[in-house]
């Protein structure tokens, strides 16, 4: 089996020489490659899971030590023919298993290497193959002594660079002496070895420390969505449903959907004393988890403050002093009261910086006119103004958020007044329930593939006329 | 959305341009308020080339303004075109700033 280092005599020495370290070392960076993008496959398959810091049963350490035995026959096969000397990356894949799951491992993989080394014969089989299962010995022993703390990069780049010095510079010469002819190998032989054996497993460890932090990242994704998904679902249960309100007086449909997970968009809607129904729909400014948590502190103060049984000009100047309270980083809230008299129509309204709401009116359809007053938050002392105005049977108020108004399509175009007015004259003669969803599918339609810009709310409500009852009602 | 600077004896003429919505509020925050910190008190917003203001980016502007009244100073706004005065309108700021057309007219009100 003298094939192996059969040619010595070819060695030139200077620029000839160096020419044949270095196509030796491309030509196994070439094998090594191959080896590379295996073991990139094998860290995706899911059930190889974490390599990294990570102990293995018994059974996973013999199914390791076979794989990097084979990974290391492979690299004995693959091994690169320069002048009949043969460079070769054996030892890594017994180190790799040494460094990834100790010595039981990494001794197994030495031994399927190195015997596999040892049946070839050639001069240097004795203390190839001896260092080979030392590589994964000593290896699989600076696992235990990390004690589960994951390898770094450059500890296993140091450990390979160790074990291969150990194989070159002192099993060999133990074993063969240190003859002319041997001195020869070793200086054709070691550079590109320890090169591109560091190189091998400072790569292997690489990928697996990105995977690793991949896989981190996505369980950090996951547990903060989870969180955001709770978060929603408390956002949305302090909302009251009014369609379940069954009263034949009217018929009342709310919408809020955030722009994000949690949103800044706030309404409300119950009745007093059976004899008026109260509508409130409001706006934190900004949106997301910081609007979210101002439209839960708002959702609360307005339910609590509103059994008082003030006038809505009175309520918004309370809610005012709440807010305003330690707000250093201005987060203001636009919040339009309505109470609506069911006998009469009578509608009070306080305004704090909303939109004003749409009266839709069989022929038709208008913004109702409403002193802007300011939004909460900001001033303590502000005061607001209530302002009357009267509904009539058969009429449907529409309150809403700018959500509606400034949904964005991609072209940074704004839905606008102009649309909105459109829609609602088209639904005028629909239940609350149909025209929010209308308007709904307008928005969808028009804001097309873009993200949602803004959360969006509206709040829907048409006082029937008198003597007519449920559903049924014929106009 | 850009913001060019330029001082006029104890005034700091802050000229907006482009869009401040919940992307680009965060900079006219980072931008702005360095300002105060730095000694600056009295700024004249030249919001003629703003296109568009979100409620996330009037915040931001609100709490420059405080910030400047706290040190004594003031914000006042200068060329405010018409739909954005609409949106200031709506949730009632129109009542918190003092809008100029003219610019010396502005800077005399200092």
């Amino acid at each position: 089996m003298g094939r192996f280092f059969s040619g010595g005599r070819d060695l030139g020495k200077g620029a000839f020489m160096e020419h044949r370290i270095f196509s030796m070392f491309v030509d196994l960076v070439q094998n090594l490659a191959v080896l590379l993008v295996m073991a990139y496959v094998t860290t995706r398959v899911p059930r190889f899971g974490n390599l990294l810091n990570r102990r293995f049963s018994l059974k996973s350490d013999l199914l390791l030590g076979l794989v990097f035995g084979l990974i290391s026959i492979f690299g004995t096969l693959s091994a690169v023919k320069t002048s009949g000397v043969l460079a070769n990356f054996r030892d890594l894949g017994p180190a790799i298993a040494g460094l990834l799951a100790g010595p039981v491992a990494g001794g197994i993989a030495g031994l399927i290497g190195g015997a596999h080394r040892y049946l070839l014969g050639g001069i240097t089989g004795v203390p190839c193959s001896v260092a080979t299962v030392l590589a994964g010995l000593i290896c699989g022993g600076f696992y235990l002594w990390k004690r589960g703390r994951p390898i770094r990069i450059w500890e296993a780049a140091a450990m390979m660079a160790g074990v291969t010095a150990l194989h070159g510079f002192v099993i060999t010469p133990l074993v063969l002496g240190l003859s002319e002819e041997i001195r020869q190998i070793l200086r054709t032989v070691m550079p590109p070895m320890l090169l591109v054996n560091c190189a091998g497993i400072a790569l292997f460890f690489f990928i697996l420390h990105n995977l690793n932090r991949e896989r981190q990242n996505e369980a950090e994704k996951h547990r903060i969505d989870s969180e955001l998904r709770i978060a929603r679902e408390i956002q949305m249960g302090m909302l009251p449903v009014p369609s379940q309100i069954g009263d034949p007086r009217f018929a009342v449909h709310a919408v809020l959907k955030p722009a994000k997970e949690v949103g800044g968009d706030l309404y409300h809607c119950f009745i007093q004393n059976d004899a008026k129904i109260c509508l409130a729909v409001g706006d934190v400014s900004g949106k997301g988890i910081s609007a979210s948590l101002h439209m839960a502190i708002t959702q609360k103060l307005l339910k609590a403050l509103a059994q008082s049984g003030e006038e809505p000009a009175e309520l918004l100047e309370r809610l005012n002093r709440e807010l305003c309270d330690g707000n250093e980083s201005m987060m203001f809230v636009t919040l339009l009261i309505a109470f609506i008299d069911l006998e009469s129509g009578k509608t009070v309204f306080g305004n704090g910086g909303h939109n004003p709401p749409y009266r839709i009116r069989q022929g038709g359809v208008s913004r109702m006119v409403l002193e802007p007053g300011l939004a909460l938050g900001i001033r303590e002392k502000e005061v607001y103004t209530n302002q009357q105005l009267c509904l009539e049977a058969g009429d449907t108020i529409f309150l809403y958020t700018d959500g509606v108004t400034e949904a964005m399509n991609g072209r940074k175009e704004l839905f606008g007044e102009k649309r909105l007015k459109a829609v609602l004259t088209r639904l005028q003669d629909q239940e609350p329930e149909a025209i929010c969803r209308g308007v709904l599918e307008e928005i969808a339609h028009f804001v097309g593939q873009s993200e949602p810009s803004d959360d969006i709310t509206m709040l829907a409500l048409r006082l029937k006329k008198a003597g007519a009852a449920g559903p049924a009602e014929i106009r | 959305m850009k913001i060019w600077s330029k001082r006029q004896k104890d005034v700091m003429i802050l000229a907006v341009q482009g869009r401040l919505d919940a992307a680009t509020a965060p900079l006219f925050e980072e931008q702005v308020l360095p300002m105060i910190s730095a000694g600056d008190k009295n700024f004249l917003l030249d919001l003629a080339g703003l296109d568009y203001i979100s409620s996330a980016a009037l915040r931001r502007l609100l709490l420059f303004t405080k910030r400047a009244e706290d040190q004594g100073g003031r914000v006042v706004l200068l060329s405010v075109q018409s739909h954005i005065l609409e949106i200031l309108d709506m949730a009632g700021f129109t009542q918190l700033f003092d809008i100029f057309a003219d610019q010396e007219e502005a800077l005399r009100s200092f």
